[in-house]
Formats: C-alpha cells, sequence, structure tokens
C-alpha cells in the first residue's frame, strides 16, 4: 500500500497543494530569507510592502519569516520580486514534503538497486530462467539509488519517450503494457523492428524486456516490478535478434528511428568492440536532435580506455552520451563490469537485477548420440564420435575419425547430417552449439541450414558458411533459427570439400536449442551493465519530466554531480561517483535566489 | 583481402580466424548514389537495401572483401565499412 504520510514543512492550517517546477508547494505562502545586516522589524516592514504581503511568523533569528500572498497574486511573480530585492538572500515556495513513497508492486523488496535492505535475492517465483549470482548477495543497507525518496518529487515519467533500442520489448507484458508509447496507426505495437523490418517488435530474447522495465514497470500496481519511473513511455526498437545480437544497420536505423519519433532519451545496453563510423554518426545526428544516449559499460571487465579493451559506444566521444558500470549489492564495482577514468561516467545497480521478462524458456539439450540422418558421399563422412575436451564429450565429427592431429577429411565431399526437432508452440528458437574447424579456406565449407519441414535441410536456407581455422578451440556459435518454428523443424550441417588440400575436418559439441514460449506474467533476474544502463536512463527520464525545459546536458550534469563518491569507481570512472536519485532531483532545483539544498 | 572475422572477444583465441562466406557492408553515399549507381560501381551480384538516408545495406552471398569495395568506388565520395556486430550486455 502506498505510503502517504505528508507532512508540512510548516504547520499550516488552511493551505492547499499546486505545483512549483514539478513539485508541490502550499498555494499562497512562501518562505523569504533576508540577509544578516537586516533587523526583524525592516524585514516584516519590507515583506508588508511588497503587494500587502503578510509575515505569518518569524521562522528563526537569522532572517527566514513565513509570509502569506494576496491571492491574486501568481506565486512565481512574487517570488521573483523578493528575489530581485538586494536585501534578500532567497525566496522559495513552501514546498511539501512527504516521508518515503513506497511502492506496493510484488517483488519491490527484490529491487535492491530501488531500496537496499540488505535483502538476499531469489529467483522463487518469478517463471524466468536464470538464477541469482551468490557473490554479494545479500549486499548492504542503504547501497541503492536512494529513490524512495526521490519518488516523493517524480514517479510520472510519461511526458518522456525512452527509446529502448534492443532485442525488442514484450509491449503485453502485465507490467509494461500501459507504459509503452502510442505510435499512433503507423506502428501499433509501439515500435519498430529493424531485425525483421516490420512494425512488430516483439522481444523475442528477453533482454530487452528486462531493460524496458527497469526503466519503466508499472509502479505501485501491486504486482511484479516497480521501473525507476512508476509510469513511463517506452518505445520497443528491435535492433537485436532472439539471439541477442544486433548489426550496424538495424542500430543505426533504430537511433535514427528513436530519434525522428521523439525518443529524447535512448537506452542502449549492449556493444561491441570495433569502432563503428555508421553507428557513432548516428549518436551525433541524436546529439544534433537534443537526445541523450544512455549506454552500458561491457561485461569484459576489462578497462574502456585501453586501446586493446575498446568497447563501444562507451568509447564514443559525443557529450550526449553517458556510459554506465555495474555495482554490485554492496555497491562495489561488479566483477564483470568495464570501466575507464576517460569513458565511463557513472556506477548504477546491475547484478541480480529483477525485471520483466518476455515469457517462459524451454531447452532441447541433443546427445549428438542418437536420431541425426547422415547422408554421406565419402566414406568416413559425418559420424558420432566422443572427444576429450577436458572431459569426454559427444560429438558430430567429419571425418568420423577426427582425431585433430592427424586424420583429415577427403577430397570431393557432399557430407550432410541433419535432424527434426519439434519446436511448435515457441515464439522464438536459438541454435547454440561449439564449433571446431580446420579446413581449406574459401574452398572446403561447413554450412548450418535450417527448414520448417522435415527431410534434408540442404534445400533450406543456409544460416551460415565458413571456412579456416579454429586453431584448436571450439568457438561458440548461435543462430536464430525462429523462421523455421515448426514441429518438423529441421536443422542440418554440410560439409563440402574440393579436389585439393584437406585438413583435421570439423566437429560440433555441446547442441542445444533454447525457445521461448511468451506470456506476459513471467519476470527474471539478470546481472550485466545492460541493467544499470537502464537504471540511469530511468533517472533520466524522472529529471527531464521534472523539469522539461532542461537539455541532455543539464540532465547529465544533474546525474554527475548529484551522485555519491564511490570507492570502487574512484580512478575507474570519469566521476568516480554512484548514481542517487534523490540528489540528482535536489541538484537540480535551488531554491530561487540561494544556495541548493537536498530534499530530506 | 579477405575479411578474417576475429573471434577473440568472444572466445580469448587471439589465433583462431575463420572466414565466413557470406559478407555485409554499409555505404553511405553522402547526398549523392542511389541503389542503381551502387550496384554499377560494386559490380558485385548482391543484395542492396536502403535503410536511411544516404545509407545502404549491401548484402553479398561471396564476400568479395573490404578493400577490392574500396578500389571499385575509389571515385567517389562513400564510405564504406562491414555491417559490424554487436551484442547485448
Amino acid at each position: 500500500m502506498l505510503k502517504l504520510f505528508i507532512l508540512f514543512f510548516l504547520p499550516i492550517s488552511n493551505g492547499s497543494a499546486a505545483v512549483f517546477h514539478g513539485k508541490k508547494y502550499v498555494e499562497g505562502e512562501i518562505l523569504v530569507k533576508y540577509k544578516s545586516n537586516t533587523t526583524p522589524t525592516f524585514q516584516k516592514q519590507s515583506i508588508e510592502n511588497k503587494f500587502g504581503s503578510r509575515r505569518l511568523k518569524k521562522l528563526n533569528t537569522h532572517g527566514l519569516s513565513h509570509v502569506q500572498i494576496p491571492k491574486n497574486r501568481k506565486i512565481d511573480e512574487v517570488i521573483a520580486d523578493f528575489r530581485d530585492d538586494p536585501d534578500i538572500e532567497y525566496a522559495q515556495p513552501n514546498y511539501i514534503y512527504k516521508i518515503s513513497t513506497v511502492p506496493n508492486d510484488t517483488y519491490y523488496s527484490r529491487e535492491w538497486g530501488l531500496k537496499n535492505t540488505a535483502q538476499t535475492i531469489s529467483n522463487t517465483g518469478l517463471g524466468g530462467p536464470d538464477s541469482p549470482i551468490a557473490t554479494n548477495n545479500p549486499g548492504t543497507v542503504g547501497s541503492d539509488m536512494s529513490l524512495e525518496t526521490a519518488w516523493d518529487t517524480v514517479t510520472d515519467c510519461r511526458s518522456v519517450v525512452v527509446a529502448v533500442v534492443d532485442s525488442g520489448v514484450n509491449y503485453n507484458h502485465e507490467d509494461i503494457a500501459a507504459n509503452m508509447w502510442d505510435g499512433g496507426a503507423t506502428y501499433p505495437n509501439h515500435g519498430y523492428d529493424f531485425v525483421d523490418s516490420t512494425n512488430d517488435p516483439m522481444d523475442k530474447n528477453g533482454h530487452g524486456t528486462h531493460v524496458a522495465g527497469t526503466i519503466g514497470a508499472i509502479g505501485n500496481n501491486g504486482i511484479g516490478t516497480t521501473g525507476v519511473c512508476w509510469r513511463a513511455n517506452l518505445m520497443a526498437v528491435r535492433a537485436m535478434d532472439a539471439t541477442g545480437s544486433g548489426t550496424s544497420a538495424s542500430i543505426v536505423q533504430g537511433i535514427d528511428f528513436a530519434v525522428a519519433n521523439g525518443a529524447k532519451i535512448i537506452n542502449m545496453s549492449l556493444g561491441g568492440t570495433v569502432f563503428d563510423a555508421a553507428e557513432n554518426s548516428a549518436i551525433a545526428n541524436a546529439r544534433t536532435s537534443g537526445v541523450l544516449v544512455i549506454v552500458a559499460a561491457g561485461n569484459e571487465g576489462t578497462n574502456v580506455d585501453d586501446a586493446l579493451t575498446p568497447s563501444y559506444p562507451c568509447k564514443y566521444t559525443q557529450d550526449n552520451i553517458l556510459c554506465v558500470a555495474a555495482l554490485s549489492q554492496n555497491n562495489t564495482l561488479a566483477s564483470f563490469s568495464n570501466f575507464g577514468i576517460n569513458s565511463v561516467d557513472v556506477g548504477a545497480p546491475g547484478t541480480n537485477i529483477v525485471s520483466t521478462w518476455p515469457g517462459t524458456h524451454s531447452t532441447i539439450t541433443d546427445t549428438l548420440t542418437t536420431g541425426w540422418n547422415f547422408s554421406t558421399t565419402t566414406a568416413g563422412g559425418w559420424g558420432y564420435k566422443s572427444l576429450n575436451f577436458g572431459t569426454a564429450t559427444n560429438t558430430l565429427s567429419n571425418p568420423t575419425t577426427y582425431n585433430h592431429t592427424s586424420a583429415q577429411y577427403a577430397n570431393n565431399t557432399d557430407d550432410r547430417v541433419w535432424k527434426i526437432f519439434n519446436l511448435s508452440g515457441k515464439s522464438s528458437s536459438v541454435l547454440e552449439f561449439y564449433l571446431m574447424i580446420d579446413s581449406e579456406q574459401n574452398n572446403d565449407l561447413f554450412s548450418i541450414k535450417a527448414k520448417s519441414s522435415t527431410g534434408d535441410p540442404t534445400s533450406g536456407v543456409e544460416l551460415d558458411s565458413v571456412s579456416g581455422s579454429t586453431s584448436g578451440t571450439r568457438y561458440p556459435a548461435s543462430y536464430d533459427i525462429s523462421p523455421f518454428i515448426s514441429a518438423n523443424t529441421s536443422i542440418g550441417f554440410n560439409f563440402n570439400s574440393n579436389v585439393s588440400i584437406t585438413s583435421f575436418g570439423v566437429n560440433i559439441s555441446a547442441f542445444s536449442i533454447k525457445s521461448l514460449a511468451p506470456n506476459n506474467i513471467t519476470y527474471n533476474v539478470i546481472s550485466g551493465t545492460s541493467m544499470a544502463s537502464p537504471h540511469v536512463a530511468g533517472l533520466a527520464a524522472m529529471i527531464f519530466a521534472y523539469n522539461p525545459n532542461f537539455n541532455y546536458t543539464d540532465v547529465l550534469n544533474s546525474i554527475k554531480n548529484g551522485g555519491i563518491a564511490n570507492p570502487s569507481l574512484a580512478g575507474k570512472t570519469v566521476t568516480g561517483k554512484a548514481v542517487n536519485a534523490t540528489n540528482a532531483l535536489a541538484y537540480i532545483n535551488p531554491p530561487i535566489g540561494g544556495a541548493a539544498v537536498k530534499l530530506p | 583481402m579477405k575479411i578474417f572475422i576475429l573471434f577473440f572477444a568472444i572466445m580469448g583465441n587471439l589465433n583462431a580466424q575463420i572466414h565466413r562466406k557470406k559478407a555485409e557492408y554499409l555505404i553511405t553515399t553522402n547526398q549523392s548514389g542511389s541503389e542503381s549507381e551502387i550496384a554499377t560501381v560494386i559490380r558485385e551480384k548482391a543484395e542492396i537495401k536502403p535503410i536511411g538516408s544516404n545509407r545502404y545495406l549491401i548484402k553479398f552471398e561471396e564476400d568479395p572483401g573490404l578493400d577490392k569495395l574500396n578500389r571499385l568506388m575509389k571515385s567517389k565520395k562513400w564510405l564504406i565499412q562491414p555491417n559490424l556486430k554487436s551484442h547485448k550486455f
């Protein structure tokens, strides 16, 4: 239940509430602080000389008075007049304060990033596929973003469109649906899908829905989680596929779409290790439109500033980018989080984050020992083979004598192996396996094939075709096979060699298919700088909502300057600070004519 | 030169080099150029898809290599880059 214990800064008998710069105050009343060289008599007379105002009470001996202003005068005009008086230090509305606004959402008690009570984060009842990490779980009381007091000021961010450039969003989720962007008739599904070029940005991975929920899951609705913003305006921009992978093209189009359709904030919990000129240019265009881009630092645990371990978009230099590192529950930099004193700006909660999820997952793990169909043109082509990768591991290998030391595949092969899987009822499926290959580059090709009907998938779609060498290590490969979902999904591997040069061949191990069955009631707990970034994007939305005249620089300054010094971030980030919502909002709201004052 | 994709970021293996047959590139034409003009310039068989103003996604069934494409476009003030992969964090 929402606690709404309203405490007035002063005992007021009949004043009603109004809003000044987004904050509630008592109508018809202000506080005025005279300079110390003025006398009480002078102060009283001075007040009465201004529009017939009346001093209700002298609040202290240092010149602070509680003043009633005429009913026919606007408060901002009166305050401006008082402020212009050289004898007055400051004048401000008589603000109304409340004690801690606490939402009633079921899993709010697990959202340590919003309120850290040293609770142990579990996944019990969430329905999602992941488990919390044990390190620093539980953490430290108070190591959070200080949102309960910030929510006294702002919970509704609907005036600010936040684009989630990610794997899409389950816009039907029970805890998100009402907070989705209205794209009108052109974009009826609240965004766009730049992976498949459709207007349906439904999440087929889970990552984007989790990010969206952290920014703006509906707060205080009695179910699920709460976002940093209780009410939000979330634009779904699908730029990553079911495997959680995107391209320059999909991401650039996503950024352009967000900017063109009114987003003030873009969250990008994604990245790569190569400078991407097109992506960099798109973010520069976003800057021209005044759009703030919040990005994740990356999860390699390395220094982004190091030329050998860069992370983009974090390392781009546009001043509309805010790069976020992940903090763990005890307020220290998470072990996986990237850092960089020149590139990474702030830290935010990023481990064991509970948020919304687009459905339940299931995994088919194939033993690679039975059920595969073989069609080989040469003796000793594809076959089952147990290899020792530290432990005995079942593989599909070509040649069947594969040992990566001496046995070699034949020339002129057209060897095929495939199997049928029942994926009915799934909304998305991802094929994962380890690949080890040594073949004549460009000539002897290993191909992955798929189709949605039974039989040899050679006639289907080629997902990939590779040659060369993985140099004796196993490469983790993953492919989105969602387009081929059926009761008879056929997955196959071809190996085609030419007339010359052979090598060790190819083997496949750890074969699995992970599928998502959609629903609107699932939640999940995951970790990453991806989870830290949307905490800050939500805060940025609060700040924009609180002061709509602010530009992205104002918001960035509020976040950076409102942060709390954190020893684990010192020397590893630009500010050395963890974000703090209460301070960030207080930072932008100094009393008129005076110095900044923190909210209680 | 062929495009060698380094998977060290994922594998932690600096030596692993495998080559993909297919390849995708982005071309930014800077106020000039069109799909037909790009098709003429790059010569190779490819799918050309506009993805915003002056930007095109080029999909090759067989990778001609960035060096070759740069040579073919030398007379044009166009920018070309691989369609790079990003990943969720």
